[in-house]
């Protein structure tokens, strides 16, 4: 599983921390999510992709070669 | 400080702090009553009151000692939370099968071990069956 949560923030000029602020957790969740390291769950990454105004399956892409 | 002010999380570790602080004036006060000097009975107890006092101190500064205190900030350190909770288990299992074998084999008293097994082993069998109606 891989996303585009970087990009979407960077294109936002927003901080990690102000992502954080934003969804309710800590700076280093996001820069986990961001990496791969961790994978929300269900209702984070759908407050994710409706922060950044898009659906989950834009926001998050399941790793076609498994 | 009234325990009904402050957010829920404060709330729960100054509840953690002063769990900490009552089981440090209860072995000073086991202590005592076994004879100890009561400078011994604080010096042993140092560290359960360091603990509690740094968990209210610092807990707002650091995401760590928020989990420390049983009060993870986010869901990743929940998950954080719940695997160190794991991991504590397996060491202290390892530990107590280990000392059960180990005074069995020099013939000494190991009901202690035995208890300690016993507790975890079915305190890991209460979980699953807690938790499979509730996950």
């Amino acid at each position: 599983m891989n996303n585009d949560v970087r990009k979407l923030r960077e294109d936002r000029a927003l901080s990690q921390g102000d992502l954080a602020k934003h969804l309710g957790v800590s700076r280093q969740t996001v820069n986990a999510i961001e990496t791969g390291r961790y994978l929300p769950s269900l209702p984070l990454a759908f407050l994710i992709g409706r922060f950044f105004g898009k659906a989950v399956e834009e926001v998050f892409h399941v790793d076609e070669e498994r | 400080m009234s325990m009904k002010s402050g957010s829920p999380r404060r709330r729960r570790v100054l509840s953690t702090a002063l769990v900490g602080l009552a089981i440090g004036m209860i072995l000073i006060a086991v202590e005592v009553k076994q004879g100890a000097p009561i400078s011994s009975a604080i010096g042993g107890s140092v560290i359960l009151v360091v603990y509690a006092v740094a968990l209210v101190a610092f807990q707002t500064r650091s995401e760590t000692i928020s989990t420390l205190a049983g009060n993870p900030v986010d869901e990743r350190w929940g998950l954080i939370h719940a695997r160190a909770l794991g991991t504590a288990a397996n060491i202290g299992a390892v530990v107590a099968i280990g000392g059960f074998v180990v005074m069995e084999a020099m013939g000494r008293d190991a009901w202690q071990f035995a208890l300690m097994v016993c507790v975890i082993g079915l305190g890991y069998a209460g979980g699953v069956v807690w938790y499979r109606r509730r996950l």
